[in-house]
């Protein structure tokens, strides 16, 4: 048969016009050996139109020196973490594969993978195919190593299906979080010319433009009608596929069809121990059907195996999962098994099996197995942060959990509960807890009982019923108060301070957190006394106690860094950013914004998104409020587009929009304050709806609806007032005041805000000044209104391009008579005419002319060294890679004559 | 994507040469743009070409004002825009 024949013809050929990524690849490659600039190239383009050929034959042309090391996602609802690491990491070392297959400790596995890649001697080349597919551990470590590779010897490639990954796909986050990162670069796989779906007919009687238009130059398509011996062009590409299969034997195509229930690639014992015959395997693989390479056999592609799958009965195909299941359980079974590690392999099998194995379970329908095998798998996914991935499997586990027995029945219900929460699945996460509350009930363990009505109070909190959460979580301190103190008394007693505290009520969170930290120092809960600190910390800076929120911010960080409590629920990171956002409330931006970029940084490196997202809004506060909107306004409108932010740092990213944006004069302030108001009324504290309700106060003043302003304001005041919150009331009084209502400010009230309501301005604008609060200070300049304080006041604005508030500063110079009033704002151009001497003008008017270093060094009588010297500091003052560059930049610059030009017609 | 009016201020006068150079500063304007995915549609310019009117295709307006800083352009008001079509209701 000529079937494999043609394959190969096809499959050389099928490289027509990869010309160009090829080359992109090779010069990635050679800027990784020889200059230590290491990539990370993603290859998109949608199933069957040649991305894994071209990395193959990128693979296949390369020198011997670079260790290749090659993974694949696989097509599961459930894939197994970090399966592609797994299929190389025997080439990295004993070590490191052991702690795959373990697969216990991701942050260890990170970083051996990334020491390896960083300072072996040799170079490498890492490949994981299928992205669109992978787990979330495995898209952490993309993230993870694409934002170091840039200064490795290696290359990183990925390849994933374009047309999948919509909106909220979660490879789109990745790709967003590595979007402008220098090392990363996208090539895109496009289908086939029609010239070349041509020259790959050439000779046979099949019409090429109808092939062309059937396949749309899908090269994998393309290669399925030209294997098939007649001369039709089939509708779609599984119809091709299943063209081909229906010339087997009855037998072949059963081997297929268990092949295509393994997955993409199997081990070939297995399925022959799978088949009714040695040579039915055979004959799959001389008619190209599978290929093999070594002991692995493959579909050539994804596409054939989708195929091969959908054209089975649902009976067929949970009949072949239940083979495969009991034949994988013989070959998985953990040789080093015994009681010993029983806890740890409770199933009987190796760790790395787990995920395939509940997989085939549920296929199957075996009740039983998925019941030993998803749950372990999920811990498991736990381990690695796969969260994702353990919420399929604890929900797999779920319907059926009833038969474990009630506390393994609660225990998968609150494993279940807490991936929920961390994947922000807020209402699924509330369900669990509350089913775990009943069970825990009927149980009766009164410790269990009140950890229970405590999460759930927690998990009622989350979805923004605050007067709930707090019931449940004081039943919770009332029963265990009753109790023998435990470690969980700690725990308790530290979950009702947290919500306190997150309510702004100073007294009471102090009271329970100093509780926390003493009964967690008896017990031994140093979980429990850490993160009691660290609330601590987030009441003393937004009381303003900064010394004392210091102190314990040193002693929250030095029991994280001590590192002896293994159920450490704070972060070094999360403490670093409890303390600036408390900072930031207080209008200490100059303080709270290096703690920021610290919590951003730290969580960034442990992909502790959540958290890093919500320093990130804080930070674009601070930079609002420091005058640098340029940074503030890119941070905000990034996270409004990251699909996993939480409701907190949506609302803190869109005030700070919101606010830019009515500052500007920008349009759209409304569309997210809107928002902002939405969410803030959700979680009903006083730290969300204060500062949304100030800015919606400002947005209506600036809008010329001081009605609306003092409603706006009004709304949050007697909470602020209430909690006592001196900038809240502050801010707010000094909104009304503005509109020109009652302000009413309380007399215990004091900061620049008060004094503006008081009536000392100038004041008011030393203490913005000292702040580092340059709007603010201008607007308080203005308030004093003297031409001297209104001229200032002009500087100011203009140089933050706060464009309404500079023309109200001109209009009223311009009552007041001033002459010379500076106009608009002055751009960046006029600020920076790129810093050029006379000489260097003269030369640029002569790179304008198109002479060369030669010619140049002629006319103006120096030597060809000293016109480089000069050329390259035009290049360099200007920022421009090359001449034309630099003379069209100039050109925008407005430093070059323009006597021989014409404008725009 | 949403469509906004920028309005630009040119001091000395915005002087574009047609020739390979004002396509050259075109196309880089261009390509600074399409990292934020900002569409530059095209612009209407004063006679005296000190100001000029520019549409835009961008995902909002802090992207604009990103990209006009990289291009080193002012920008002195921005504003959200629709279509209005004066034969719409024959």
């Amino acid at each position: 048969m000529a079937g494999t024949a043609i394959i190969d013809r096809v499959a050389k050929a099928g490289l027509l016009e990869r010309e160009v990524p090829l080359e992109v690849l090779g010069r990635h490659l050679v800027a990784a050996l020889t200059a230590s600039t290491g990539r990370l190239v993603l290859i998109g383009g949608e199933a069957g139109v040649g991305k894994s050929a071209l990395v193959r034959a990128f693979l296949t042309g390369l020198p011997s020196g670079p260790l290749k090391l090659i993974g694949a996602c696989e097509a599961l609802s459930a894939p197994r973490p970090l399966g592609p690491v797994l299929d190389f990491s025997h080439l990295i070392g004993d070590e490191f594969r052991a702690l795959v297959e373990a697969g216990d400790q991701r942050q260890r596995i990170f970083t051996l993978l990334a020491d390896r890649l960083r300072s072996a001697p040799q170079p490498h080349v890492l490949v994981i195919e299928d992205l669109h597919w992978a787990d979330d551990a495995t898209l952490d470590l993309v993230r993870f190593l694409g934002r170091r590779v840039g200064e490795w010897r290696a290359l990183l490639i990925g390849t994933y299906r374009d047309d999948e990954v919509g909106s909220a796909h979660p490879l789109r986050r990745v790709l967003g979080d590595l979007a402008g990162i220098e090392a990363v670069d996208r090539l895109k796989v496009s289908p086939l010319s029609q010239a070349a779906v041509q020259q790959l007919a050439a000779g046979r009687a099949i019409d090429s433009s109808e092939l062309y238009r059937r396949t749309g130059g899908n090269s994998f398509f393309v290669t399925e009608v030209l294997a098939a011996p007649d001369d039709q062009v089939p509708a779609k590409v599984g119809d091709a596929v299943l063209a081909r299969v229906s010339r087997l034997s009855q037998a072949a195509k059963s081997v297929l069809e268990t092949a295509a229930i393994i997955g993409l690639t199997q081990d070939l014992g297995l399925l022959e121990g799978l088949a009714p015959s040695a040579t039915a395997v055979e004959e799959c693989l001389a008619h190209g059907m599978l290929t093999t390479a070594g002991t692995i056999s493959a579909f050539r592609h994804e596409l054939a195996r989708e195929a091969v799958l959908t054209a089975m009965t649902a009976t067929r195909r949970r009949r072949i999962h239940a083979a495969v299941l009991a034949a994988l359980e013989r070959a998985f079974r953990s040789s080093d098994w015994d009681a010993a590690t029983a806890g740890a392999h409770e199933a009987g099998v190796v760790p790395e099996a787990l995920a395939i194995l509940a997989h085939h379970a549920a296929a199957a329908g075996d009740i039983e197995r998925v019941l030993r095998y998803a749950p372990a798998a999920g811990h498991l996914a736990v381990k690695l942060a796969a969260n994702r991935e353990a919420r399929v499997q604890f929900h797999r586990a779920l319907p059926f959990a009833a038969a474990l027995g009630p506390v393994r029945h609660a225990e998968l219900l609150e494993a279940y509960a807490r991936v929920c929460s961390v994947t922000s699945q807020i209402a699924e996460a509330r369900s669990a807890r509350e089913q775990a509350l009943e069970i825990r009930r009927s149980i009766g363990d009164p410790v269990q009982v009140a950890l229970a009505l405590s999460h759930y109070g927690s998990s009622l909190f989350d979805s923004g019923s605050k007067h709930e959460a707090e019931r449940f979580v004081l039943d919770a301190v009332r029963l265990i108060e009753k109790l023998q103190e435990s470690r969980e008394r700690a725990s308790i007693y530290q979950m009702y301070a947290g919500l306190r505290m997150l309510d702004r009520d100073a007294k009471a969170a102090l009271t329970w957190a100093r509780k926390a930290v003493a009964t967690g120092t008896r017990t031994g809960n140093e979980s429990a006394v850490a993160s009691a600190y660290n609330t601590m910390v987030g009441v003393l800076t937004t009381t303003e106690r900064i010394s004392a929120a210091r102190h314990y911010h040193h002693a929250c960080v030095a029991l994280i860094d001590a590192g002896s409590a293994s159920d450490m629920r704070v972060t070094t990171a999360s403490a670093k950013m409890m303390m600036g956002s408390g900072l930031g409330e207080v209008h200490r931006f100059l303080e709270a914004e290096p703690l920021l970029a610290e919590a951003a940084e730290l969580s960034s490196q442990h992909d502790l998104d959540a958290t890093q997202h919500y320093a990130v809004a804080w930070r674009s506060l601070c930079h609002l409020y420091l005058g640098r909107w340029r940074e503030a306004g890119e941070a905000a409108s990034w996270l409004l587009g990251r699909p996993n932010a939480t409701l907190i740092t949506r609302i803190m990213a869109a005030v700070a929009l919101g606010r830019l944006r009515v500052r500007r004069g920008d349009p759209e302030a409304w569309s997210v304050l809107d928002l902002a108001l939405t969410q803030a009324l959700e979680t009903d504290t006083l730290q969300r709806l204060a500062p949304v309700r100030a800015a919606r106060a400002e947005a209506a003043l600036a809008a010329g609806s001081p009605g609306q302003a003092i409603a706006e304001a009004r709304a949050a005041l007697p909470l602020a007032v209430a909690h006592r919150h001196r900038w809240f009331v502050g801010e707010l009084c000094y909104l009304i005041f503005k509109a020109g209502g009652d302000a009413d400010l309380p007399d215990w009230v004091d900061g620049p805000f008060a004094q503006q309501v008081r009536g000392d301005a100038a004041a008011a604008a030393r203490a913005w000044q000292r702040l580092g609060c340059p709007f603010e200070q201008a607007r308080a300049l203005s308030e004093v209104g003297t031409q001297r304080a209104l001229l200032r006041a002009l500087e100011l604005f203009q140089g933050l391009g706060a464009k309404p508030a500079a023309s109200a500063v001109t209009e009223r110079l311009k009552a007041l008579g001033v002459r010379g009033v500076p106009r608009g704002p002055r751009s960046a151009t006029a600020a920076h005419p790129a810093g050029l001497t006379v000489r260097e003008r003269q030369v640029l008017a002569l790179l304008e002319q198109g002479l060369q270093n030669s010619e140049i060094a002629e006319r103006n009588r120096v030597s060809r060294r000293t016109v480089e010297n000069q050329v390259g500091a035009v290049l360099g003052k200007l920022g421009a890679r090359t001449r034309t560059e630099a003379v069209a930049k100039a050109y925008r610059l407005g430093l070059i004559d323009h006597h021989d030009s014409r404008g725009p017609t | 994507m949403p469509r906004y009016m920028v309005e630009r201020a040119f001091k000395g006068g915005l002087l574009i040469p047609i020739n390979h150079q004002g396509d050259a500063v075109c196309q880089g304007v261009v390509e600074r743009n399409s990292d934020l995915g900002v569409t530059w549609i095209h612009s209407y310019v004063t006679e005296d070409k000190t100001k000029t009117f520019c549409l835009y295709e961008a995902p909002n307006a802090e992207a604009i004002r990103t990209v006009a800083e990289a291009n080193g352009l002012p920008v002195d008001q921005i504003s959200k825009v629709s279509v209005l079509d004066p034969y719409f209701y024959y």
